[in-house]
C-alpha cells in the first residue's frame, strides 16, 4: 500500500510538471492570437484609458514570462486563475459554479459505460455466434461509428419530442439555498429532496446516454474479445473439464482477468467523454463546465482558455492514474514501478 | 539463363497483392466498406456536378420553397432559406473528406517520423525528448486541444485541420514508437546493423515495411474519428463558416427546428454515420489481411 | 605449419547491468580458433556461449579482455567502429532462422543486400543476379525460391537462406549461434552436413555454438565447454570424448543417451546430475560449479580454479587436477 501512495505522489508531480509546461505553451500561443482580447471584451465604446488600465491589471502589458509567473503565483497563493474577460468574474468562481455540474454528468456517463459495456460484452461472449451475439455486435458497431451529437439529436427527437419520455434539455430549477457542492443531484440528496433528485436524473438521462453510447459500444467490443480469449485459455478449459459450474466459471474465474483490457482502455474513453461533453451540453442546453469552456474558447478569453486546459488536463490525468492503480490491483503481473 | 528470365517476369509483390485482395474480397463486410468509401469519394469529387441545386451550397435564398419536406425535387428537403439539403450535404461531404485527408497528411508523416526516431534511438536523449514532447500533447483530450488550437487561428477549414492535426500526431508517434521497439528486437534488424547497412536503410527498408500495415489500418479507422471530430467542431461553430455547408453545422443549426423539420438534422447526421461506417469497415478489413501472423 | 590464428580470445569478460544488479555473462575466457577448423563452444543455456558469439560478431562490446582476428584486427570494438571489410569477413548465423529474415522481403531481396553492400559496386544487375543464384546453388535451394517471401518457406530452408546470405559476403569466418537447435531433428542433420561440406569446400572457419554434444562430436575439430561464464575444459574433440577431465563435462557426457553397449562402456562413470545452473546475478564464490560438483573439496568454495594445461593441448579448470 505504501508503494501505491508513492506511485500516486510521483504521478501527481509528473502531471503537474506536464501541465505547467502545457499551460505555458498555451499562454504563449494565446499572446499570439491576433486582436486585443481586452478591447474585444470591453467593447468599442470604452475609452482607450480604461482599456489600458484593464490591460495592466491583467498583466497583458508585461513580458510573457512575468505575466505567466504572476498567473502561477495567483494559483499557488490564492487558487486564483485570473479574471475571465468573458464572464467578467474570476475564472475560479466560474470553475466552482460549472465544473461540479459537468463532473456529475460525466460520473453518470462513466458508470453507464462501465456497467453497460461489461454487461453487453459478457452477454455477447457467453452467447458467442448466436443471434444475440450478432445483435449486440451489430449495435456496438453502429455505436462506434455514430458521432455523439447524432445520438443526441436522435434521442432528443425520439424520446423527447415523439415519445415525450424525457425532457428535451435544460436543467430543473434548484433553490440556490440548497447549493452546497454544486452538483445538482448531490445537493438534492443532501437536502433530502428525493423527488427533485428523481427529476434531475430524468433531465440527465438523455445527455448521459448520448455521451456514453460511443464508449459503451467500444467497451462492449473489447470486453467481448477479452472474455472470449479467456474462455479459450487453458485454465478455463481445465476448470470446465474438472467440473466447475459454468455460471461460477464465468462470474468467478473469467470476469476478473477479462476486466484488465476493459479497464485499461477505460481511461481513453474518459478522454473522449470529456471532449464530447462539449457537444452534448450544447445540444441539451446543460449549463455545465463544457458549455462554459466552449464560450471561453469561442470568445478567446485568455485566462479562461488556460484555466480550462489546465482543469481538463488534471481531470484526465487523475482519472487515468486511478485506472492504472485499479488495473495494477486486478493484474498481479503488473507491478507498480515507482 | 532461360529459366531465370521466366522467373523475373513473375512479380512477387503483385502476387502478394493478389493474395491479399483475394482474402479481402472473401469478407462481404470489407467489400461493403470499400464500396461505401468508393461511392462517397465519387460523390465528393463530383459534388458540384451531381448536386441538383449547386448554387444552394452558398448564400442563396429562395423564400418560395422554405422548409419543404423530402420529395422528388428535394431528396432531403429544404432548409429555412429554401436551400436544397441534398445539394448542401454533397458539398459538406466534400469538405469532410478533405479535412480528414488533410489532417492525415499533416499529422501522420510527422507522427511516424518522430516515432521512428524515438523508437530507433531508444535509451538516448532523443527518445526522452521526443516522448516527453508527445506526452505533453496527449495530456489533454484531443477534441479540446484541437478546439483551443483552432481558435488561435482564423476560422477556416484549413486551420481547423491544423488544429486537429496538432492534437492527432502524438497517437501516431506513440503507435510507431511501440511498433519500432518491438520490430527492433527482431534478429533481422540486428543482422542489418551488424552487417553495416546504414541507419536510413535500416529504418526505411527493414523496419518501416513491417510496421506500415498497422499504421495503414489506424489511418483508415482514424479517418472516421477525424471526420467525427471535425464535424463536432463545425457543430459548435469552429472551422468551416457559413454559408459554406459542413455536415456538423447543418445538424447543429437545425436542432431548434426539431421536431417539425426533422430532415434538416437527420439526413446530415446519417451521412456522417455512413462515412464513418465505411472507413471502419474498410479499416477492419485491412486489419484482417495485413497481419502477417493471420496467414 | 605455423599459421596465423583466425581468432585469439584472451581474458574475455562481459557484464550486463540489470535492474537486479550486475550480471556477469562471460567471466574471463581464453580460447583460440585455427584456420580451417570448426570450433565448438558448448554449454547449457545461460552459460554465456551466445554472448561470446555476439561479441565476436560485434553486437556487444566486451567489458574486458581482447579478441584479435587473424592476428592483426581488434574485435573488441562493436559493429559501429568496425571496418566494412571486417564486417564482411565475419558473418553470423542466428539460432532463430525465422526471426533473422525480414518477413516482408523476398529471398531475392534478402540476398541482394549483402551483394550490394560488400560486392563490387560496378556489378550489373545480371551479374548480381548470377551471384545470388550461385549462392542458392551452393546451399542447395531451388532458384524458384528467390521469388518467395521468407515467411512462406520452412524453417530449415530459412536457415539455408541465412547461410546463403552469409556466403554471398564471402567471409573467411562464420559464427554459427545454435544454427540447428530451432529445427526438426531430421532437418538438423541436413543443415549440419551442408555446413560441414561448405566448410571443407570453401576453407572456412566456424565458431559453432551449441548445447548439443552429439553434434559437436560429429563436426567439430576442437571444442570448449562453458559453465556459468567460465571455460571449464578446452581440447581436441577426440581427446575430449576419450578423456574428459572436468567433473562438469563428465557429468554431461554420462548423461548422453547411447545406443550400443560398446559406447556405454566408453562413457565416464555415472556422475549424478544434481541441481541447476545457478543464477548468474548471484555467482557462487570460488569455483562456479562447486554447488553441483560431486567431488567438491573445501578449497572449491573459496578459490576460483585457474585453467591449466593438464596434458598437451588439453586444458581444464579444476582444483582436483
Amino acid at each position: 500500500m505504501r508503494l501505491a501512495y508513492l506511485l500516486v505522489l510521483k504521478r501527481l508531480i509528473h502531471i503537474l510538471v506536464v501541465l505547467l509546461v502545457l499551460s505555458f505553451v498555451i499562454f504563449a500561443f494565446i499572446r499570439l492570437i491576433p486582436g486585443d482580447p481586452v478591447r474585444i471584451s470591453l467593447g468599442p465604446m470604452v475609452s482607450e484609458e480604461t482599456v489600458q488600465k484593464m490591460r495592466s491589471e491583467l498583466y497583458f502589458d508585461r513580458p510573457l514570462v512575468i505575466q505567466y509567473a504572476h498567473w502561477l503565483k495567483g494559483i499557488v497563493t490564492k487558487g486564483d486563475f485570473g479574471l475571465s474577460l468573458y464572464t467578467h468574474r474570476p475564472v475560479s468562481a466560474d470553475i466552482a459554479e460549472y465544473l461540479p455540474k459537468s463532473l456529475e454528468l460525466a460520473l453518470y456517463s462513466g458508470i453507464m459505460i462501465l456497467v453497460m459495456g461489461v454487461l453487453l460484452g459478457t452477454i455477447s461472449a457467453i452467447f458467442k455466434n448466436t443471434w444475440l451475439d450478432n445483435l449486440v455486435r451489430f449495435i456496438s458497431y453502429l455505436g462506434v461509428v455514430t458521432p455523439p451529437y447524432a445520438f443526441g439529436v436522435f434521442f432528443m427527437l425520439l424520446f423527447g419530442y415523439i415519445l415525450k419520455w424525457f425532457p428535451i434539455g435544460g436543467m430543473p430549477k434548484i433553490d440556490p439555498a440548497m447549493t452546497r457542492t454544486g452538483m445538482l443531484g448531490l445537493d438534492a440528496l443532501l437536502a433530502g429532496d428525493f423527488a427533485l433528485y428523481g427529476q434531475i436524473l430524468k433531465y440527465m438521462f438523455l445527455p448521459a446516454l448520448s455521451l456514453s453510447l460511443n464508449s459503451i459500444a467500444y467497451q462492449a467490443r473489447i470486453h467481448r474479445s477479452s472474455m472470449i480469449e479467456n474462455i479459450n485459455a487453458d485454465y478455463i478449459q481445465f476448470a470446465e473439464v474438472a467440473g466447475v459450474k459454468r455460471i461460477r466459471l464465468i462470474m468467478k474465474h473469467m470476469m476478473k482477468p477479462s476486466f484488465i483490457p476493459t479497464f485499461t482502455i477505460y481511461g481513453l474513453q474518459v478522454g473522449a467523454l470529456l471532449g464530447n461533453a462539449f457537444i452534448i451540453e450544447v445540444i441539451f442546453r446543460y449549463a455545465g463546465f463544457s458549455q462554459y469552456s466552449l464560450n471561453v474558447i469561442m470568445n478567446k478569453d485568455p485566462y479562461g482558455i488556460v484555466a480550462i486546459t489546465f482543469i481538463f488536463g488534471i481531470v484526465f490525468a487523475i482519472v487515468n492514474m486511478l485506472i492504472d492503480l485499479g488495473v495494477s490491483k486486478l493484474d498481479p503481473r503488473i507491478s507498480l514501478e515507482v | 539463363m532461360k529459366k531465370s528470365r521466366v522467373e523475373k517476369s513473375f512479380n512477387p509483390r503483385l502476387e502478394a497483392l493478389k493474395k491479399s485482395w483475394y482474402k479481402f474480397s472473401r469478407n462481404p463486410l470489407s467489400l461493403l466498406g470499400l464500396s461505401v468509401i468508393m461511392v462517397i469519394f465519387f460523390l465528393a469529387i463530383f459534388a458540384t456536378v451531381l448536386a441538383p441545386y449547386p448554387e444552394d451550397s452558398g448564400l442563396s435564398v429562395n423564400f418560395t420553397r422554405t422548409f419543404q419536406s423530402p420529395s422528388r425535387q428535394h431528396l432531403a428537403g429544404t432548409d429555412e432559406y429554401g436551400r436544397d439539403i441534398f445539394s448542401r450535404m454533397l458539398v459538406g461531404l466534400r469538405y469532410s473528406l478533405a479535412i480528414g485527408l488533410l489532417v492525415l497528411i499533416l499529422a501522420v508523416p510527422f507522427g511516424i517520423l518522430l516515432g521512428l526516431l524515438a523508437g530507433y534511438y531508444k535509451e538516448t536523449w532523443l527518445e526522452t525528448i521526443v516522448m516527453r514532447f508527445t506526452e505533453l500533447f496527449m495530456s489533454i483530450p484531443p477534441l479540446i486541444l484541437a478546439m483551443v488550437i483552432c481558435t488561435m487561428f482564423t476560422n477556416s477549414y484549413f486551420f481547423s485541420s491544423v488544429g486537429i492535426a496538432v492534437a492527432w500526431w502524438p497517437w501516431y508517434t506513440r503507435l510507431t514508437y511501440n511498433l519500432v521497439i518491438s520490430v527492433s528486437n527482431e534478429l533481422y534488424v540486428l543482422y542489418a546493423k551488424l552487417s553495416g547497412i546504414n541507419v536510413l536503410k535500416i529504418i526505411f527498408k527493414e523496419i518501416l515495411p513491417n510496421i506500415y500495415p498497422s499504421i495503414l489500418t489506424k489511418m483508415s479507422l482514424d479517418m472516421g474519428s477525424i471526420i467525427i471530430i471535425a464535424s463536432s467542431m463545425n457543430f459548435v461553430g469552429l472551422g468551416i463558416q457559413p454559408p459554406t455547408p459542413s455536415l456538423g453545422a447543418m445538424v447543429s443549426n437545425s436542432i431548434s427546428y426539431l421536431p417539425e423539420y426533422w430532415w434538416l438534422t437527420v439526413f446530415p447526421a446519417l451521412l456522417v454515420i455512413l462515412i464513418v461506417l465505411g472507413f471502419n469497415l474498410l479499416g477492419d478489413g485491412l486489419n484482417d489481411i495485413m497481419s502477417v501472423e493471420g496467414k | 605449419m605455423e599459421q596465423k590464428l583466425v581468432l585469439d580470445v584472451k581474458g574475455l569478460r562481459k557484464e550486463f547491468k540489470t535492474k537486479q544488479g550486475k550480471l556477469v555473462a562471460v567471466n574471463g575466457v581464453d580460447f583460440q580458433i585455427r584456420p580451417g577448423e570448426i570450433f565448438g563452444l558448448v554449454g547449457e543455456s545461460g552459460s554465456g556461449k551466445s554472448t561470446i558469439g555476439f561479441m565476436i560478431a560485434g553486437a556487444y562490446e566486451p567489458t574486458a579482455g581482447m579478441i584479435s582476428f587473424k592476428g592483426e584486427q581488434d574485435l573488441t570494438k562493436s559493429y559501429k567502429e568496425r571496418s566494412k571489410e571486417l564486417k564482411r569477413d565475419i558473418q553470423l548465423v542466428f539460432q532463430d532462422p525465422g526471426g533473422s529474415l525480414n518477413p516482408r522481403k523476398t529471398i531475392r531481396q534478402i540476398l541482394l543486400a549483402p551483394s550490394q553492400l560488400y560486392g563490387d559496386q560496378h556489378l550489373t544487375s545480371a551479374e548480381r543476379e548470377s551471384r545470388i543464384e550461385e549462392a542458392m546453388f551452393r546451399v542447395g535451394l531451388p532458384l524458384s525460391y528467390l521469388n518467395k517471401y521468407s515467411r512462406a518457406i520452412g524453417g530449415g530452408e530459412k536457415q539455408l537462406v541465412c547461410i546463403a546470405r552469409a556466403l554471398i559476403a564471402e567471409p573467411s569466418f562464420i559464427v554459427l549461434d545454435e544454427p540447428t537447435s530451432a529445427l526438426d531433428v531430421s532437418i538438423q542433420a541436413k543443415i549440419t552436413n551442408k555446413l560441414s561440406e561448405l566448410q571443407k569446400r570453401e576453407r572456412l572457419s566456424y565458431l559453432f555454438i551449441t548445447h548439443n554434444l552429439c553434434l559437436v562430436r560429429n563436426i567439430c575439430d576442437r571444442l570448449a565447454i562453458m559453465y556459468l561464464g567460465d571455460l571449464c575444459e578446452y581440447t581436441e574433440t577426440t581427446e575430449f570424448f576419450r578423456n574428459p577431465l572436468h567433473p562438469y563435462t563428465q557429468m554431461l557426457l554420462s548423461s548422453i543417451p547411447v545406443l550400443s553397449e560398446e559406447e556405454e562402456r566408453l562413457k565416464p562413470e555415472k556422475a549424478k546430475s544434481v541441481g541447476e545452473i545457478p543464477n548468474p546475478l548471484n555467482r557462487p564464490a570460488g569455483c562456479s560449479f562447486h554447488a553441483r560438483c560431486p567431488m567438491k573439496m573445501a578449497v572449491c568454495t573459496k578459490e576460483v580454479p585457474e585453467i591449466r594445461e593438464v596434458s598437451p593441448g588439453h586444458f581444464a579448470s579444476c582444483h582436483r587436477l
